[in-house]
């Protein structure tokens, strides 16, 4: 726990030792910093004992829920929300009037970095706290006093409200809950407006994550992006029930996903995160788009294609994005919407899904050359590792797949053979004066992608 | 331009806090309203048993209406909310007249969601399936007479059929096409009100051939 006071500690032994600082400024560094890394904790610990709250209160009211009558129910509902209501209007006068404080004494702060209103915990706390409260308070009276299958409708009308008051209130949280709120709402809703309306309030929610981003709440980024690509995800599962849109969807959202994170690359370790999670969620719908049953019976109304158009617009501008910085690995993973797309235009036209899951299979095995390539590249053995895996993988999926006949299965393997066999003779070793003659290979030329991907 | 922006803030709070505490009392003020103001139907009605029964503060009721004839041109989408015609007979037993996309000019109507069409033939489910009740009371409701079921020779088959003892029907209260169970008739009579003994506080599991019988099980024996 103590990793930060320890490594200071046994720096300033070195350095009293060498001579370069005083025993009394290493005692001074001592006290000033020695225990800081301890404080790290205190964020987690609130969190925890928040929680924890919340958790006894909904367990102990969830324990007294049946006996209770529908007026008292309907209490039971309000008063928290009332009090989350509460709460966030005394932290926005408490915030603003810290802001005006800061901004009439600015040396109060004492030479250390300028923090804009109270502390990052109470606002979330806060947030937490009301999407919490009206989310169960939807739910509480909609079983109090139920009429018909209202509950998506409600939901959508809470997510509605959680929208405004994420702005508001500018938490990363209430942004998580309100996500829920709206993939709820069109999980529930057996077709109709609820579907269009959460759409809209995911896509009005979108912006919010440059706000975290441009305060530098990486971690609130993170979940709340994550929360958001959820939701997406879930909306899209809801909108296409198709096997087929299912998986052109999700690896859209995957791919986007690995090309927000390499969007995010200067801001450390959330880029690093999203463009891990990309790269697992790309992997994992390749393989289960290799599968001849993932295309067969396609069709598809005219919004998904256009929905899809719209999702392939967003890729271009994040893939040339990428293309600009030569990151070439992020750009081929940008690729994946497209030959997605590409294989659903197919599915039209051969309704078995053997075209298709060729043409995906084809795609997997030039995103593991890829990867191995940029392992290679890298001298990075677990990349090497995961292009081998995916490989293998693919290969897996081909022999197993039912889809294709044994003879086109023999095809593949034979055309498979004979590229392999025509990579080697291209890249086999030449003539040990050419060899010689060649430049070392010391220097890394291209390839923009740093040690994350 | 900062005190600007803290007044749109406020407002965008105040406006976002009076929604959400708005749609609370509406849910509530709508379902006072039907009970209050809706016209009276009786339905036929089942218990459903196979929820804890007494540790709600609701008795779960099925109504075996579920179907009803399609006057639309074209066939309805899975989920889509249609207009179900209804008119009270003898005794204000509810009838379903038809389905259809429009709202009924004149008339009661429910609002249903649309499941599928067999031919022309709607099916739907039931928009009401709760009457609220303290808990208090429906601990005093006796399952074992409630679920009581009879063999009786139905003179039109000469063929012995298992029926309920007594005859349940709720009494629904309709407006604006929603629906509300007020109250649960046992014999035409309250379901409060029918049983002057406490009984057993058990689940019941009824015969599913002619070789079983049904079955009470005292609850809190852990079966």
């Amino acid at each position: 726990m103590d990793t930060h006071g320890q490594w200071l500690k046994a720096r300033l032994e070195e350095w009293t030792a060498e001579g370069l600082i005083t025993d009394e400024a290493a005692e001074t560094l001592r006290a000033r910093y020695g225990r800081l890394p301890i404080r790290s904790w205190t964020g987690p610990l609130f969190a925890a004992a928040l929680f924890c709250f919340a958790a006894g209160a909904a367990f102990s009211a969830a324990g007294v829920w049946s006996a209770l009558s529908q007026d008292q129910r309907f209490l039971l509902a309000v008063v928290p929300v009332v009090l989350s209501l509460a709460a966030a209007a005394l932290f926005l006068l408490a915030d603003a009037a810290a802001r005006r404080l800061r901004r009439r004494h600015p040396a109060a702060e004492g030479g250390a970095p300028r923090r804009e209103g109270l502390p990052v915990f109470l606002r979330e706390g806060v947030g937490i706290f009301h999407g919490l409260a009206v989310s169960a308070a939807m739910w509480m009276v909609y079983d109090s006093f139920r009429l018909g299958g209202d509950l998506s409708v409600l939901l959508a009308a809470a997510a509605g409200c959680l929208l405004v008051m994420l702005y508001v209130l500018r938490s990363a949280g209430l942004g998580l809950l309100f996500a829920a709120d709206a993939a709820c709402a069109a999980w529930l809703s057996p077709g109709g407006w609820v579907d269009g309306a959460a759409w809209a309030l995911l896509a009005a929610a979108f912006p919010f994550f440059f706000f975290l981003v441009s305060g530098r709440r990486e971690a609130g980024g993170t979940a709340f992006a994550w929360g958001w690509v959820a939701a997406v995800l879930t909306l899209t599962f809801c909108t296409a029930s198709a096997q087929m849109w299912q998986v052109v969807f999700f690896a859209v959202a995957a791919s986007l996903t690995w090309l927000g994170g390499a969007a995010l690359r200067p801001y450390g370790w959330i880029g690093a995160a999203f463009r891990f999670f990309g790269g697992a969620a790309v992997f994992a719908v390749l393989f289960v788009a290799a599968f001849g049953q993932a295309w067969r019976g396609a069709d598809g109304s005219w919004l998904l294609w256009l929905l899809l158009v719209l999702f392939l617009g967003a890729d271009t501008a994040l893939l040339l994005r990428a293309a600009a910085r030569r990151e070439w690995l992020s750009v081929t993973a940008g690729l994946v919407p497209f030959v997605m797309a590409a294989a659903a235009l197919l599915a039209l036209w051969d309704g078995s899904g053997v075209s298709s899951a060729v043409l995906v299979s084809c795609f997997m095995v030039f995103l593991a050359a890829a990867v191995v390539a940029r392992g290679l590249q890298k001298g990075r053995q677990w990349q090497i590792g995961a292009g081998l895996l995916l490989l293998l993988g693919d290969g897996a999926v081909r022999l197993m797949d039912s889809s294709l006949t044994f003879g086109q299965r023999g095809a593949f393997f034979l055309t498979a053979g004979v590229m392999a066999a025509l990579l080697c003779l291209v890249l086999r070793p030449r003539g040990r004066k050419r060899r010689r003659g060649r430049a070392p290979l010391t220097e890394e030329r291209g390839g923009g992608d740093d040690d994350e991907a | 331009m900062m005190m600007k922006r803290s007044r749109w803030l406020w407002i965008a709070f105040l406006l976002a806090a009076a929604a959400e505490l708005f749609l609370l009392a509406w849910v509530r003020g709508e379902y006072r309203t039907v009970l209050a103001e809706g016209r009276e139907y009786t339905v036929p009605v089942s218990v459903n048993f196979s929820e804890n029964f007494y540790e709600q503060n609701y008795i779960s009721l099925h109504v075996p209406i579920d179907k009803a004839q399609w006057t639309g041109a074209a066939a309805p989408a899975e989920g889509e909310e249609v207009y179900l015609a209804v008119s009270g007979g003898k005794d204000k037993e509810m009838q379903v007249l038809r389905a259809q996309p429009e709202q009924p000019p004149q008339g009661d109507y429910l609002l249903v969601r649309a499941k599928r069409l067999d031919g022309d033939v709607l099916h739907f489910d039931f928009p009401a399936d709760r009457l609220y009740m303290d808990a208090a009371d429906i601990r005093r409701i006796s399952v074992t007479e409630l679920a009581e079921r009879v063999q009786v020779r139905n003179p039109d088959t000469d063929k012995v059929e298992t029926r309920m003892k007594n005859a349940l029907t709720a009494k629904l209260r309709v407006k604006d096409g929603r629906a509300v169970i007020e109250d649960l008739l046992v014999n035409g009579s309250p379901v409060t009100a029918s049983y002057t003994t406490v009984g057993e506080i058990a689940d019941v599991k009824y015969a599913a051939s002619g070789k079983e019988k049904d079955e009470f099980i005292p609850m809190g024996s852990n079966t």
